[in-house]
């Protein structure tokens, strides 16, 4: 988070000296994400957003949001079993099941307008680093003990146990203009990371984040020829 | 710009493709683990002109038709020194069933008993140990079939007036396995091959066995096993 601030800092102390206009605002968003067996979940999100604007129609975008997205159906089931010298056998039982995606995001783009400066049409590309990713669905741990030791059972989250906790990929995003401090917008994400954490000694279920969104970006506030 | 617009939207589109397919519903990863400890052997009891074999083995309970054995070992005190114990049992709730056991008898002259370095040494492979009690020996105890009750009446090489027989060590490797409870468990996993004969155990003639002696004896061949000693 320093350095996400210090960028953040960098790029609002440069604005006296490059930028033609700096605005910030909000934007609510309904998501689609492609779950699994490529089908097509739900989910919903928001975000603040700060804009640079360059010459040429060019911009520098940064936003932070939060988004939940759900309708995965991707599990796994471990099974482990071990005879130990002693006589004494331990199973492990481990089950998880996703079923939903929560995560924070911040995201820096670089913008063009299409055609020339006065097109309606806005088009960024940039990175997304998501932190913070939490899972929601059935997650059961067993571990018995037999042979005059211990049974445990523990049922809980989705937690760091299974899930790798962030994400790192790449956005494209339109917006269009419809009025002075309001334009539509529409976004693809495709995340790099299997948002499932690597297990060992077999291969996993993967989960890779891909979204489509659409939302409404609401300008609250704009300053002009800095 | 523009360029980075479509290279952007190029490296996004194959990413979705890729990312696209299809996964099981459901992952199953299934393992299981049994440690290398076994002792097998052929005998022969009195009056018995063929060898029977016998095999002992660590399996999972529940499964197929095997017994689950467990293996014990650790330090005991005798009346002739320092000795580790390894026992093969059959542990239930209610019961335990010995039914196979090798004593070792520390070298004499030892002093750090029991730890990494001591057992390498004391198990080093090529050493032999002869049947019998006392320092740098061995003592082979083993319930046959027929014996096998819970009252403990396994046959001994040292219930020999003069005991016969040895144990070789083959090979030794540094061995460890996660106890959900104790936690990382370190030892010696040693491999032997013996041969020899026990002195037959007679609960008829005496329910005592501390001074137990006898002519009869059960003898012993192709005797291979692995067992393990955890350091101290």
């Amino acid at each position: 988070m320093k350095q996400l601030t210090a960028l953040l800092l960098l790029l609002l102390g440069s604005v006296p000296v490059v930028a033609q206009s700096f605005s910030a605002g909000l934007s609510p968003r309904l998501m689609a994400p492609i779950v699994t067996d490529a089908t097509i979940g739900q989910g919903w999100g928001a975000a603040v957003w700060s804009r640079i604007e360059l010459d040429d129609g060019k911009g520098l975008a940064l936003q932070l949001g939060w988004q939940e997205i759900r309708g995965y159906n991707s599990a796994v089931e471990i099974l482990d079993t071990r005879v130990l010298p002693e006589g004494s056998i331990s199973w492990l039982e481990e089950t998880a099941r996703l079923k939903r995606l929560q995560m924070w995001l911040i995201d820096l783009s670089f913008g063009q307008q299409a055609w020339n400066e006065n097109s309606p049409l806005t088009l960024e590309a940039g990175m997304r680093y998501s932190f913070g990713v939490t899972g929601t669905g059935n997650y059961q741990f067993r571990n018995i003990y037999s042979i005059g030791g211990a049974t445990t059972v523990s049922r809980r989250g989705l937690g760091e146990e299974v899930l790798r906790g962030h994400d790192l990929g790449i956005r494209i995003a339109g917006y269009y203009k419809l009025q002075e401090r309001l334009s539509l917008e529409a976004e693809a994400y495709q995340g790099f990371l299997n948002q499932w954490e690597s297990f060992e000694g077999f291969a996993g279920p993967t989960t890779y984040v891909t979204t489509f969104s659409i939302g409404l970006a609401l300008r609250l506030y704009q300053t002009k020829s800095l | 710009m523009r360029s980075l617009l479509y290279t952007t939207s190029l490296i996004l589109s194959l990413a979705m493709a890729w990312s696209c397919q299809q996964e099981p519903e459901l992952i199953v990863h299934e393992s299981s683990y049994i440690p290398p400890l076994y002792t097998q052997l052929e005998y022969r009891d009195t009056g018995q002109i063929d060898y029977s074999a016998q095999e002992f083995r660590l399996s999972l309970p529940f499964i197929g038709d095997t017994y689950n054995y467990g293996w014990y070992d650790g330090p005991v005190t005798t009346a002739e020194g320092p000795a580790m114990q390894i026992n093969i049992a059959h542990d239930t709730n209610w019961f335990v069933t010995y039914l196979f056991g090798f004593r070792f008898w520390a070298d004499s002259e030892e002093e750090s008993l029991w730890t990494a370095g001591h057992l390498k040494n004391m198990f080093e492979p090529g050493r032999v140990f002869l049947f019998g009690k006392g320092a740098g020996r061995v003592d082979i105890s083993f319930a046959h079939e027929g014996r096998i009750t819970h009252v403990d009446q396994r046959s001994r090489a040292s219930y020999l007036e003069e005991p016969e027989g040895q144990l070789q060590i083959v090979s030794t490797e540094d061995y460890s396995y996660l106890h959900p409870i104790e936690g990382q468990v370190e030892g010696l996993l040693v491999h032997c091959s013996f041969e020899g004969k026990l002195g037959l155990y007679d609960p008829a003639l005496t329910p005592v066995t501390e001074h137990f002696k006898t002519d009869a004896a059960l003898t012993l061949k192709n005797g291979t096993a692995a067992f393990l000693v955890t350091y101290e």
